[in-house]
């Protein structure tokens, strides 16, 4: 298959899928073409939409590649849908962030950790399917053990767990130290 | 990006109203404030200072009357604990002088803060539908998934604070004082009216209600009609369970809900 056209078939895929797709749907659905020039089209192609004036962006996404727009025209599309995003609380934020770091985990383990109550914000963030009961604690009370869903990593536009943020010993140092300090910003 | 909820409260504020509550989000936040604003040395805390400090601000507290739970007086006796050890004379014995009795305390601070640190993180990425969306296909069928947001019952509360908004809304309208009656509005008269529109559409909004000419009259007995409406189980009062979506809904709850109207009996005091 020509490069050019190739290029245009892997654009229509990912205009016409649903979700994210795996990079071996791609060799499925192109047997025929080697997986190594499938890779580079789509590594081409994410590099091209990547520019800050490009409307659309090809992000890996929750184990797979998918179109999306570009976050810096955010604004205008929720002037065009009226729409108003989901705010999620301090409270809730830091909730999240223990769970996606700890899960599985119990939510004794994360009033812990806050030092307050959580039950509310855990059915908040429950209701907006950003965590889910993913199995029991084989314990006295069989305590709910949470975890993130798919859809946190969509959310956040992650790929996987693994691409959750770790702080370096810079972020350490202010951590311990200073931490009334600005972070430094994460260029992506 | 500026983070208005960590600011510091001005300085010309007397110290007594200078009690910044949303950020003492728990008895560890409020640790970390003190620490943070003395610039104390996380791995040596003065325990006897932060302790007066904290049980002076859990009074303040108490004295604005605010509830408070009981995780904040168990940090308040995990902190005379600890007190107490360090009060204590070492025993000689050991060559070493065992673990530091604040060790456990500052081993939570730090883990506080990592987590806060997290959040941070998480909240400043894009994140979809505030920042980014998917192509057209799914996105409509996100919404449809998602929206409208989940529910939750209103309360009365949630009812008068709807009210106080369409009151401050007209508080400018010519007719909103000086008001010149051209219709006599009974109870029946505007539960019957809601009662049509909620027969057309089963939820509403509360703005919804008030979309024609107003005046203090037509509002007040709208809100009563509500209350009975909401007595008789005829509707249900919701609101969005998401901060920063203040509508409220309304809901039909019967379905032949003008004849429950037409049938009501009302001690119609106009």
């Amino acid at each position: 298959m020509p490069r050019d056209h190739l290029r245009g078939v892997i654009e229509a895929l990912l205009l016409a899928a649903d979700d994210p797709i795996p990079f071996d749907r791609f060799t499925q659905v192109l047997p025929e073409v080697p997986p190594d020039e499938i890779r580079d089209v789509l590594d081409t192609l994410q590099l091209e939409l990547a520019g800050p004036h490009r409307g659309i962006h090809l992000s890996r996404i929750a184990g797979g590649y998918q179109l999306r727009t570009n976050p810096e025209m955010g604004p205008h599309i929720r002037d065009f849908f009226a729409s108003k995003p989901v705010r999620l609380s301090r409270p809730a934020m830091e909730t999240l962030a223990i769970i996606a770091y700890r899960q599985p985990v119990t939510r004794a383990a994360i009033e812990d950790i806050r030092g307050v109550s959580c039950t509310g914000v855990l059915q908040t963030l429950q209701e907006v399917q950003l965590v889910a009961v993913i199995g029991q604690l084989d314990d006295i009370g069989r305590p709910n053990l949470y975890g993130t869903t798919p859809r946190f990593l969509e959310f956040f536009g992650l790929e996987d767990l693994d691409q959750l943020p770790t702080p370096d010993s810079a972020d350490w140092t202010d951590l311990i130290t200073d931490p009334t300090a600005e972070e430094p910003d994460p260029q992506q | 990006m500026a983070d208005p909820k960590t600011d510091i409260p001005h300085s010309d504020i007397p110290p007594e109203l200078s009690l910044d509550l949303p950020s003492f989000r728990g008895p560890l936040d409020l640790l970390l404030e003190l620490i943070r604003s003395q610039e104390i040395d996380i791995f040596d805390i003065p325990i006897s200072l932060i302790t007066r400090q904290y049980l002076q601000t859990l009074d303040q507290i108490q004295e604005l009357d605010l509830q408070i739970g009981g995780e904040w007086l168990e940090m308040a006796a995990t902190l005379v604990y600890i007190k107490s050890r360090t009060l204590l004379p070492r025993e000689e014995t050991d060559e070493d002088e065992g673990p530091d009795p604040r060790d456990e305390l500052v081993r939570r601070l730090i883990e506080h803060q990592l987590f806060q640190w997290a959040a941070e993180q998480l909240d400043d990425r894009p994140q979809l539908r505030r920042d980014f969306f998917f192509a057209a296909p799914r996105g409509q069928e996100e919404r449809l998934e998602l929206g409208p947001p989940p529910l939750k019952q209103a309360s009365l509360l949630d009812l008068v604070d709807a009210l106080k908004r369409v009151m401050e809304e007209h508080r400018d309208d010519p007719d909103w004082v000086y008001e010149i009656r051209r219709e006599k509005l009974t109870l029946r008269g505007v539960i019957l009216d809601i009662a049509a529109r909620l027969a057309d559409t089963p939820r509403i909004t509360f703005d919804e209600l008030f979309d024609g000419p107003l005046d203090r009259h037509r509002v007040v007995t709208t809100f009563l009609a509500l209350l009975e409406m909401t007595r008789l189980n005829m509707i249900h009062l919701f609101q969005p369970r998401l901060s920063g979506d203040d509508r409220l809904i309304i809901e039909r709850a019967v379905i032949d809900i003008i004849e429950v109207s037409q049938t009501l009996e009302l001690s119609d005091a106009p």
